[in-house]
Formats: C-alpha cells, sequence, structure tokens
C-alpha cells in the first residue's frame, strides 16, 4: 500500500464529506433528542 | 401464546434509549470505525467510506434495529423475554428457540472476551493517570507495554496482579459488572447507562476539541498539522473510482453491522419489556442516532486526526484497531501538552463505552436462564457468572497473539453475527409478514416510517445482507482476493485445519470447541425450555376455557 502525502489538507469534497456526514448524524441525533425529551418520558 | 409476565421493567423511556445506544456505543465507534475509514476509503483519505457507510446504515442498520425492537416488544407482549422465547413466540414452531439460542451465544460468548478489553481500558486509564505510560517517542515502549500488559508473547502471562498486568483490572470490571446486572434491568443497567452515556458523550467533546485545536503539535513536522490529519480522514479522492472497489462496501456494511448492535440479540431482548403501546420506531431511531453521533462526529474527529499530527500517515497504516487504540493513542496522548489528564479521559471514556456495552451482553443471557429454567435472579446471575468467568479465564489464559480471542471474535463476533442479523430480517419481512410487521411497528409509533421501508425491509435489506455475507464468507473464511481472483485459506481456517506452512493452532482449535461446548448447553437449556413452555401454554389454554 503506498503512503498517501496529503500536504494539501481537506479538499473542497473533503470539506463537504466531513459536514456532510458529521452534520446529518448530528441534527438527526438532535431532532430525535427533542422529540423524546418533548414526549413523555415513562413507558406504560 | 401466552405466558406469565416478568417483573422486570424499564422505568423511562429516556432509559432504555440511553441503555440501547449504550449498548451499541462501544470500542468500535472510537478505534474501529476511523481505522476502518482510514484503511478502505483510499489512498487519498477515507471520504469515500462514508458514501458507502450511509448507504448501509439507511438500508441494513436502521431497518434491521427497527425490525428487533419490532419483534422484541411483540415476544414481550406474549410474555418472553429471551431470544429463544421471542423466537418461539414469533413461528410457534419446535425448531425457532434453537434458532433462538443464537441470539444467547452472541452475547454471552463475546462477554467473554470483551470484558478482557474492558479490562485493558481501565488498566490504560490508571496507568496513565500513575504516569507508568510516559515514554516520550519511544514507538517500541508503547508496544511493549501493551505486549506485557494482555501477555501477548506467552500463554498464561497475562494473568498477574500488579498496576500494569491485567489480572488486577479484570477482576474489578467482572464484579462491577455483576453488581450492576444484579440490581436489575432498571436499577441496574438503566441507571448506570443513565449517567454514563451523557458522561461518555462530554468526555468525548473534551477530547475531540483538544484534538481538534493542536494546529501542527511537531515544530518539524508543520505537514502534520490538524488539516492533513482531517484530510486523511475525510478527503473522497477519486470517489467513483474508490466506490468500485467491493472490499469497501464490505467493510462499511460490516461496520455499520457491529456498531449499532444489530443481531447480537441485545435489542432484540431490551425491546421485550416494553409495553405494547409504547413507541419502538422514535426510540430505535434515537438509539442509532445517538450511536451515529458517537462514532462519526465524534470518534470521526478524534482518532486518526490525532495519530496523523503525531505520526502521519506512516505510523496509522496497516494498524488494526487494538494497535490503534493501545499503542498508537497512548503515544499520541503522551506526546500531546497536558497528555496525561487527555490520555486517562480517553481511556476513562473507552472503559465507560465498554462497560454499558458488556452489561448489554449479559441480559439475553439472565432472561434465557430465567425464563428457561425458572431460576431467579440471583440463581441466573450465579450461573452465568460462573460459564463467563470460565470462559473469560480460557481467553485470558490463552493470550499468546491474542490467538482466543481473535478466534472467538471471527466466529462469533463476525461470523454469527451476520448469520442472526439475516434470520432475524427474513423473519420480520417473510415469516411475521411484512404488513403484520409493519403495523405491529407502527403500534404506539410517534413518527411513521416512509412507506418505502416496506420494500427495503423485505427485499433489498435481505438481498444485500446475503449479498455482503457471501462476500465475507468467500474473502474471509475462504480467502478469495475481490481483485485478482486468486484464492487460498485463510489464517482464521488455517488456524484449525493446518497445511505445510501454516500449522494448526492448539488456542485456536480449543477456542473452537468452547464455542460448541457453549452452543450445546444453551441447546439442551433450550431443548427444556420448549418442553416448559409447552406445558405452560396448555395450562394457560385450559384456564382460558
Amino acid at each position: 500500500m503506498t503512503i498517501p502525502i496529503l500536504a494539501a489538507g481537506l479538499t473542497t469534497g473533503g470539506w463537504l464529506m466531513m459536514i456532510l456526514s458529521v452534520g446529518s448524524v448530528t441534527t438527526m441525533f438532535c431532532i430525535c433528542l427533542y422529540k423524546v425529551l418533548r414526549g413523555p418520558n415513562k413507558t406504560n | 401464546m401466552q405466558k406469565t409476565k416478568t417483573t422486570e421493567s424499564w422505568s423511562s423511556r429516556l432509559g432504555v434509549i440511553l441503555a440501547v445506544a449504550g449498548s451499541a456505543v462501544g470500542l468500535g465507534n472510537f478505534l474501529r470505525f476511523p481505522g476502518q475509514a482510514a484503511k478502505y476509503g483510499g489512498d487519498d483519505g477515507g471520504g469515500a467510506f462514508m458514501v458507502a457507510y450511509f448507504i448501509s446504515l439507511l438500508i441494513i442498520g436502521i431497518p434491521i434495529c427497527w425490525a428487533e425492537w419490532t419483534m422484541g416488544r411483540y415476544g414481550g407482549q406474549r410474555g418472553y423475554n429471551s431470544s429463544p422465547g421471542i423466537f418461539h413466540a414469533i413461528l410457534g414452531k419446535p425448531y425457532a428457540k434453537y434458532i433462538g439460542v443464537i441470539g444467547v451465544i452472541i452475547p454471552v460468548i463475546i462477554y467473554m472476551y470483551y470484558v478482557y478489553i474492558e479490562a485493558w481500558c481501565l488498566g490504560y486509564a490508571i496507568n496513565f493517570l500513575t504516569g507508568n505510560l510516559s515514554f516520550g517517542n519511544n514507538v517500541d515502549a508503547y508496544g511493549d507495554f501493551w505486549g506485557a500488559f494482555i501477555g501477548i508473547t506467552e500463554n498464561g502471562s497475562a494473568i498477574g496482579f500488579s498496576l500494569n498486568q491485567v489480572g488486577f483490572y479484570l477482576i474489578l470490571v467482572f464484579i462491577f459488572n455483576f453488581i450492576l446486572i444484579y440490581r436489575g434491568l432498571s436499577k441496574g443497567i438503566e441507571w448506570f447507562c443513565k449517567f454514563a452515556m451523557p458522561l461518555l458523550v462530554f468526555l468525548a467533546i473534551i477530547i475531540a476539541v483538544r484534538v481538534l485545536t493542536l494546529g501542527a503539535p511537531l515544530a518539524d513536522q508543520p505537514d502534520q498539522n490538524i488539516m492533513n490529519g482531517l484530510a486523511y480522514m475525510w478527503n473522497p479522492g477519486n470517489l467513483i473510482q474508490n466506490l468500485k472497489n467491493p472490499e469497501l462496501w464490505l467493510a462499511a456494511a460490516g461496520q455499520i453491522f457491529f456498531s449499532l448492535s444489530v443481531g447480537f440479540g441485545v435489542i432484540i431482548v431490551y425491546a421485550s419489556y416494553l409495553n405494547k403501546k409504547d413507541d419502538v420506531v422514535l426510540s430505535g431511531l434515537s438509539a442509532t442516532s445517538a450511536n451515529e453521533f458517537c462514532e462519526v462526529a465524534l470518534g470521526g474527529m478524534i482518532t486518526i486526526p490525532a495519530a496523523y499530527m503525531f505520526l502521519g500517515a506512516a505510523g496509522i497504516v496497516g494498524q488494526g484497531t487494538f494497535a490503534l487504540g493501545f499503542k498508537v493513542l497512548p503515544l499520541v496522548f503522551a506526546n500531546m501538552p497536558a497528555g496525561v489528564v487527555f490520555g486517562s479521559i480517553f481511556f476513562i471514556l473507552l472503559f465507560l463505552a465498554a462497560v454499558t456495552s458488556s452489561l448489554s451482553m449479559l441480559q439475553p443471557g439472565i432472561a434465557f436462564l430465567e425464563e428457561s429454567t425458572g431460576m431467579n435472579r440471583k440463581q441466573s446471575v450465579s450461573v452465568l457468572g460462573l460459564i463467563t468467568g470460565l470462559g473469560c479465564l480460557f481467553v485470558v489464559w490463552f493470550s499468546k497473539d491474542i490467538k482466543a480471542l481473535d478466534t472467538i471474535d471471527f466466529w462469533i463476533g463476525t461470523f454469527a453475527l451476520f448469520v442472526l442479523a439475516t434470520i432475524q430480517i427474513i423473519i420480520f419481512g417473510w415469516v411475521l409478514g411484512i404488513e403484520k410487521g409493519w403495523k405491529e411497528m407502527h403500534e404506539g409509533a410517534e413518527i411513521r416510517v416512509p412507506n418505502f421501508y416496506k420494500i427495503i425491509i423485505k427485499y433489498i435489506c435481505p438481498l444485500f445482507l446475503l449479498v455482503i455475507f457471501a462476500m465475507w464468507v468467500m474473502t474471509n473464511v475462504f480467502g478469495y482476493n475481490l481483485q485478482t481472483g486468486e484464492v487460498q485459506l485463510t489464517g482464521y481456517v488455517l488456524d484449525l485445519v493446518g497445511d505445510s506452512d501454516h500449522p494448526a493452532s492448539a488456542a485456536a482449535r480449543l477456542s473452537v470447541a468452547l464455542i460448541v461446548i457453549v452452543i450445546g448447553f444453551m441447546c439442551a437449556i433450550a431443548a427444556q425450555a420448549g418442553k416448559r413452555w409447552k406445558q405452560q401454554e396448555t395450562e394457560d389454554e385450559e384456564v382460558s376455557i
């Protein structure tokens, strides 16, 4: 396996990939948390 | 088909979600996921891995989660809390309980080695705090410490009770887990997860902020900076070309599997303690999203960027999950400002993640013993403690090259997981039936699942799983090279059958023998349970007449 050299840093694709990945899971987590905390907390 | 209901239950909805999320969040989120992304994403960044990862999440991870939650609650309503009982309730056939036994074997056997890894995490946290892990830039010293700590050079050498040997920590975590499990579902597992999970996220955020603000920590290596570390994790490179690699898809689907604890026999048991009108759709999605947040947003920003800044790509390439966590990262933390503090926090974080996962591995066994033999909690905890204790001793004794751990992890922690998840989704979509399953899933649901998920659950998910499973067996068992088409049996098989270049391993063979013994023991109990359940059902029918 070749060992990559990434002196150029994050590319536009890299930024997009990171923001979309981290953003989507964080948004999903926050929405779910909000809905759960807003709803009834006791189990039936 | 109705059986006497258990007295165990969850005390709050948030509690059950945190318990399921705690089961899913483990070492894999912080070590395995970033390692896999960097390894399979391509030579110029791990971004391509994420595309396959999210597709796998949508078509196998989330649907199997919902199916498990729904089948668990369905079985619970009929009075069953163990995987064999739940399958018995759904299928109503004599063989059903034996299929369900897979859901007991997996967590019980995995616990035998997982608790050993949990002890590593606690041991590393304490050794960081006491300054025993400050070896500066001496790369070999970290490897030597790890080797001595877990007894990698000689069988039996891990069993020692000094601060830098695993035995002492193993006893501590074993007792700790069993105290919590003895306290029961709500007073033990739920109580612990309620404070451990938020604390875990808080600690991970502290570490992520520290890593992201390091800049370029080595003055003589300006290229090893945070931006290039992030690039190594997230750059997609030649996206289309990278996505043509079947190994990447296999790795991404595998990661989703192991990360979400699907096919593990845990979610189905946890969900069985819910009531008919308790939501499973939003709860399942919430537990999944909590796991994904920990894995992608936190794990993805910590491990690989941190390792890259101190060691460059050369220090990461070819490192396995354990080497990354217990050889590379200690060096990274030891060399960063206030490294003792951050290293300790990181291993406490791993320890909490490991405890919440290992607790979940015990409940399926407890539920099965109680339900199939009529034991009370004290008796079932004692029996399970004895079985897992002996198994753990076996794994710790055969510590040379972590052969026992590795063999059991391959056949049970990977192979059996695929088998159970495939069976579960087929039962949900085809035996219970997608329409009935869909209706059952939406009982008390706070959100609706989009209708196209019916097609995904019934057709796409099982097909995708079967293809991935077939590819996995071809590559990891028969050693078929997906790029060149060459075939050579893998080490896991050669360890068992041996050949002229690769003699069979006694530790690997004994590990498989251990697995067979546990399977036999659990099947014998299941056979007795079948008679007991049938008798109970006959009595119930007579009463109702």
